[in-house]
């Protein structure tokens, strides 16, 4: 059953789309003011699957749905008016298109259909202790065995290693190279002897991310993506599939859809200041929307992603913690409890939301590195003499 | 860091004990282990609070407090501020300890105090009837007077520790204004809702609750102004606490930017945090002079409407710039700051909840803008 989504007009394939989430995302699933877990999200993770929905991003060829970028969008804007959670996303979103760019064939014939099937789940192996803005000062080394790479080092902030079957990890391959240059790019199962996982609390009480402890573990040699020493280029470009991945408009749409619930349900929008800063915001979040379709445009027509898309990732993360600071402000004395609250017959969760809208301006290159990209890399401005 | 006018001896000395009481048995440690059970807080920590007098502060010497002035008030809120003690010590000795004190001639009067001063019950003060509301005109619960007793009924929102409490002062729209009733024992809790610091917050119903006349603390000819009192005074510690609050997350942060190396480099060199840094060093230096002046203001005896809107100001800019210190605390910090182990996280937790509790910044600019611009009457 081979269904050329491109082809169809985009009111039936929205239609097509909504009715299908609408029917069958599990109601735990909308409206979750924190990541999923593989349990919660797992009924639904596995009827994407089955629809062959999972990568819609993907070529075909891949098991993906092969949307170009306008279906794409439209497909994402449903799920996100649905209001349906994130679920466990890094296979689809980060590995898959590195491993369809950078992967040799049989890595493609391996991982691919496990990760589009929810089979495998993947967490990414990047920071370390000593290792976050600064991802290339990472000390994790592998050294060759025989047929084998043994890796020793720590991970740290590894979202949802626990619940991981996969993780991908970078390490020091070269001791003597120049920072950049003597790493590579390793794919390891969790279960290798050698690897244990603590999970860490976040502020908002959840386990959502975890120490990765690597202590001799051994992963066959030909678990490396790309050439020896040559991880960097993979890194870095994982790291653009992951700020496109961050800069898209969902998260801040989401929360504007329940900021506009809040209010619809209290009477806000008769206050004109409120209006006002409403639609503000709205438009943000569109014009984001609109920059984001530009960017996936250029990279559908053959173009790579260049450091522009610093871009997204900035306003997208930033726009989005604008949104939850203004759901708090109108949350008042509500704003302080822990889990969802009665807001004129919504049912709201401000603080999650706002918990959750803060790491975006961390995770994946901080705001701060961002601007300092932008300044350096595509304004020219010349580097601090201090 | 340039001072403010030089503190009086007694208050001094006030703070010094609090800082050094806090130091010893309220550490990051003990606060995460208080505000992990039930209470949300420290039954004993509180009893040794209440030893050292800090629940007696306003109440008149002859009535077993030490009779001392706003400005004291202010200093100790803010050393609870800077350790982050969960204890319901506004809600105790300023809502519901003054409540008594301002309004009860009658028999209830000393043995409640002394229960209170003594650190032997919780209680807390009911009254609001929705968000957002900020005082004596919008008061939840009413009552009438039937016999020999009084028919209470309604709702009030908010009241903290509520499902922890053992007695509650409640106000209550009556026939010819606000009146302020003690009630003995468990409040009657509808909703009990766990707040981000840990601590808890419920609203209560009075429908059917039956009070005899020697409940009443304060009749309708002083029960708003007492209220309306009270609020203000816990809104002044609370702006104090989220002063100290966000001094101390800020001071941690600072240690962090100092500490901290990335690219060869403390993080602290990179002038984009540098930058913001000073941003909320000049923000903290603004709210301690909102706090001073509101605190200055109250022990001048000012009138209600000078005390409300120097008060709702202190409160605005405290709890805005405590939020705003709290958010960018964590990003100054990296992941490490998102973490529930690193002791920022009990600052963060304890601002989101101080900063909206007793009206957020917001509804107290319109408070200030109500009493300033709109009585025609230049800032
Ligand atoms: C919720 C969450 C999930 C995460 N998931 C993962 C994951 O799955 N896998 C993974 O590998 N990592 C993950 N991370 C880690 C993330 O990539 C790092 O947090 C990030 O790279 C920043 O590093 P750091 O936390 O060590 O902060 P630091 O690098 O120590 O930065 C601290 C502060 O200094 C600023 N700073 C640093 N350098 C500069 C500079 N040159 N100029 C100006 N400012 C600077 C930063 O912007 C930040 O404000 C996650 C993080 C979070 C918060």
């Amino acid at each position: 059953m081979n269904i050329d989504y491109n082809a169809m007009d985009e009111r039936a394939f929205r239609e097509m789309v909504r009715d299908f989430v609408w029917r069958e995302c599990p109601p735990g699933m909308i409206h979750q003011a924190r990541r999923m877990r593989w349990r919660e999200a797992k009924d639904w993770c596995l009827k994407l699957a089955a629809k062959g929905w999972s990568a819609p991003a993907w070529p075909v060829e891949h098991g993906g749905m092969g949307l170009n970028i306008d279906k794409l969008i439209a497909f994402q804007d449903e799920f996100d008016r649905a209001g349906v959670a994130r679920h466990p996303d890094i296979g689809l979103s980060m590995l898959g298109p590195l491993l369809i760019r950078f992967g040799s064939a049989q890595q493609k014939a391996h991982y691919l259909p496990r990760i589009a099937a929810f089979e495998d789940l993947w967490c990414q192996g990047y920071s370390e202790p000593g290792a976050g803005s600064d991802l290339a000062a990472l000390r994790t080394s592998a050294t060759s065995d025989g047929d084998h790479w043994v890796i020793d080092g720590q991970k740290i902030w590894t979202t949802l290693a626990q619940e991981a079957t996969d993780i991908f990890i970078l390490a020091r391959t070269d001791p003597q190279a120049r920072k950049q240059a003597g790493i590579s790019f390793f794919l390891a199962r969790m279960n290798t002897p050698g690897i244990t996982v603590r999970p860490i609390r976040t502020l908002a009480g959840d386990e959502e991310f975890c120490e990765v402890f690597l202590d001799q573990v051994r992963i066959p040699k030909h678990n490396i993506v790309g050439a020896v020493n040559g991880g960097w280029t993979m890194a870095k470009a994982l790291l653009g599939f992951e700020r496109l991945l961050h800069g898209s408009p969902k998260l801040a749409q989401m929360v504007l859809l329940r900021l506009e619930a809040m209010a619809r349900a209290t009477g806000r929008f008769a206050d004109p200041v409120f209006v006002e800063m409403f639609t503000r915001l709205s438009l943000d979040v569109a014009d984001l929307a609109a920059t984001y379709a530009r960017f996936a445009d250029g990279l559908k027509s053959g173009l790579s992603l260049g450091p522009e898309v610093s871009i997204l990732k900035i306003w997208g993360a930033e726009t989005a913690q604008r949104i939850t600071e203004a759901m708090l402000d109108m949350a008042e004395e509500q704003g302080a409890s822990r889990g969802a609250g009665d807001f004129g017959g919504a049912q709201v969760d401000p603080l999650g939301h706002y918990f959750l809208s803060r790491p975006g301006t961390i995770y994946g290159g901080s705001s701060e590195i961002q601007r300092n990209i932008l300044a350096k890399a595509v304004l020219g401005l010349p580097s601090s003499s201090l | 860091m340039f001072t403010s006018i030089a503190e009086p001896e007694h208050r001094r000395q006030l703070r010094d004990s609090a800082a050094d009481f806090l130091r010893r048995r309220c550490d990051a440690k003990a606060v995460r282990a208080a505000i992990e059970t039930v209470d949300g807080f420290s039954r004993e920590r509180w009893k040794a609070m209440a030893d050292l007098g800090w629940t007696a502060l306003l109440l008149p010497e002859k009535a077993g407090g030490l009779g001392l002035g706003f400005g004291d008030v202010a200093a100790l809120h803010h050393e609870v501020g800077k350790a982050a003690a969960p204890e319901p010590l506004a809600v105790v000795s300023l809502l519901v300890a003054q409540a008594v004190a301002r309004g009860c001639e009658g028999a209830l009067r000393e043995p409640v105090l002394n229960r209170l001063a003594s650190g032997d019950v919780i209680a807390t003060l009911a009254w609001q009837a929705a968000p957002g509301a900020l005082g004596s005109d919008r008061v939840g619960p009413h009552a009438v007077r039937s016999g020999s007793s009084w028919r209470l009924a309604g709702r009030a929102l908010f009241a903290p520790f509520a499902a922890r409490a053992d007695g509650l002062v409640v106000a209550a729209r009556v026939a010819s204004g606000v009146a302020l009733f003690w009630l003995d024992g468990a409040p009657p809790v509808l909703e009990d809702r766990r707040l981000a610091d840990g601590s808890t917050q419920a609203s209560l119903s009075f429908d059917g609750v039956h009070l005899g006349t020697d409940a009443l603390i304060a009749g309708p000819e002083s029960g708003a102004d007492i209220l309306d009192g009270v609020l203000d005074t816990a809104r002044l510690a609370a702006s104090a606490e989220l002063l100290g609050l966000a001094e101390r997350a800020f001071a941690m942060t600072m240690e962090h930017l100092k500490t901290r190396r990335q690219f060869g480099a403390p993080i602290g060199s990179f002038q984009a945090l540098q930058h913001r840094a000073v941003d909320h060093y000049i923000r903290i230096e603004l709210a301690r002079s909102a706090l001073e002046r509101a605190a200055r203001v109250m022990d001048c005896g000012a009138a209600a409407a000078e005390r409300g809107a120097e008060v709702s100001a202190a409160k605005a800019r405290c709890g805005d710039t405590a939020r705003d210190v709290a958010r960018d605390c964590i990003q100054m910090h990296g992941a490490i700051g998102y973490t529930a182990e690193c002791d920022l996280s009990l600052y963060v937790n304890r601002i989101l909840v101080l900063s909206t509790w007793l009206g957020a910044a917001r509804a107290h600019r319109d408070r200030w803008a109500a009493l300033r611009l709109r009585s025609g009457e230049a800032a």
